[in-house]
């Protein structure tokens, strides 16, 4: 359960956008993003910053208040003790009753022997 | 200025310091106006439906390392977040199939691999699956380089000789899938959950690979703090004394899933 100073999402949108502003849940608590740029309209990208300088145990996005919202992939950049790690996740569509769970644990170090 | 506008204005800056409102002369607290309450965001409705939490296809990009072209073996070392093991991970496959787990350095004394593991100094168990050989430590603290070194170089010595991992008569001791499947959800049934059971945890078979068992933890025990010593000292232990031939035992849960993981 890292640390994480700061979470920058990338969402594509397919064919089915959304007008719902885009909520992070962490750790059980919703918010919109406090940074952001881009929309979640059909074909748009939209990018969004959060720094909860806060232990993580859950991250997710929750999907629209109404309808559907078709992700054509998703990234997420992690930034907390360490070196920063990069979740990249595929397609998926939300709706009023999922959230989408964008929450992965830093990398493993290895190192050769 | 004089002393008593200087004093004047030492009191003001004391005043202005402390929380709540004063009375400049007398330094006394002030009852505060009262104040309308702030609405509460939408974003914090407690009202909110609970929200079924779902995954995405994660895509994992490899970087694969190029062969080596002078046929040196390459192995990588990655220790546990816990520290508890190390995983060493090696460029060719060290078993046709199967895996086994080695509780002692006489259990291995007539396999070859795990014989030159455990001839390094600190090495407590070793499980061999395919091309990684897992071991845990005498002592559980400190930097796993040093003896991740010396494994390192054992392994790369007995894959050089080419002789087998492991002694002919494990590999004919290693039990089929379906017998192990049977096995193993009894030993589930009858002594694993009713242990957890008292913390709302459960356990189930995920799924077997060879005689590798992935077991996955449910209620209490997803996202539990504990859940690597349940595994490590409960399952493990238990699966092994009960069922033999079990391979390597994995974790398939995914312990961050869910908006609230632990009694979710």
């Amino acid at each position: 359960m890292p640390r994480i100073s700061s979470l920058q999402v990338e969402i594509v949108t397919a064919d089915a956008g959304t007008e719902s502003p885009v909520m992070v849940v962490f750790n059980n608590h919703p918010m919109p993003f406090p940074q952001y740029r881009g929309g979640t309209a059909a074909g748009e990208t939209f990018e969004g910053r959060f720094s909860p300088n806060s232990f993580a145990h859950s991250v997710a996005i929750e999907g629209p208040a109404e309808g559907q919202w078709a992700i054509e992939r998703l990234s997420v950049t992690y930034e907390g003790a360490g070196e920063p790690w990069t979740v990249r996740f595929g397609a998926v569509t939300l709706d009023a009753e999922t959230a989408l769970d964008i929450w992965q644990e830093p990398p493993l170090p290895t190192f050769d022997v | 200025m004089g002393i008593r506008t200087r004093i004047k204005k030492l009191i003001k800056a004391q005043v202005r310091n402390r929380v709540g409102t004063f009375n400049v002369r007398s330094g006394e607290p002030v009852a505060p106006p009262p104040r309308a309450p702030e609405p509460k965001p939408a974003f914090l409705d407690d009202d909110r439906p609970v929200r079924r939490v779902i995954r995405a296809p994660l895509i994992v990009e490899r970087a694969e390392a190029a062969p080596a072209t002078d046929g040196a073996v390459r192995i990588k070392a990655q220790p546990a977040r816990d520290g508890d093991d190390c995983t060493f991970l090696v460029d060719r496959p060290l078993l046709e199939r199967g895996s086994w787990h080695f509780e002692t350095s006489e259990d291995a004394s007539q396999s070859p691999l795990p014989a030159a593991v455990f001839a390094v100094e600190g090495v407590e168990t070793v499980v061999v699956d395919e091309s990684t050989v897992v071991i845990t430590r005498v002592g559980d603290e400190g930097d796993w380089r040093p003896l991740a070194e010396l494994v390192g170089a054992a392994i790369r010595e007995h894959v050089g000789k080419g002789d087998p991992a492991l002694a002919q008569e494990i590999v004919d001791a290693i039990p089929d899938e379906d017998t192990l499947r049977t096995a193993i959800q009894r030993v589930i049934d009858e002594h694993v959950n009713p242990g957890v059971a008292a913390h709302n945890g459960h356990i189930s078979l995920s799924r077997l690979r060879g005689n590798s068992v992935y077991i996955e933890m449910g209620g209490g025990c997803q996202g539990c703090s504990a859940a690597a010593v349940t595994l490590r000292q409960g399952i493990h232990t238990t699966f092994r004394q009960q069922v033999p031939g079990v391979g390597a035992i994995y974790d398939d849960t995914d312990h961050a899933a869910g908006i609230n993981p632990y009694f979710s």
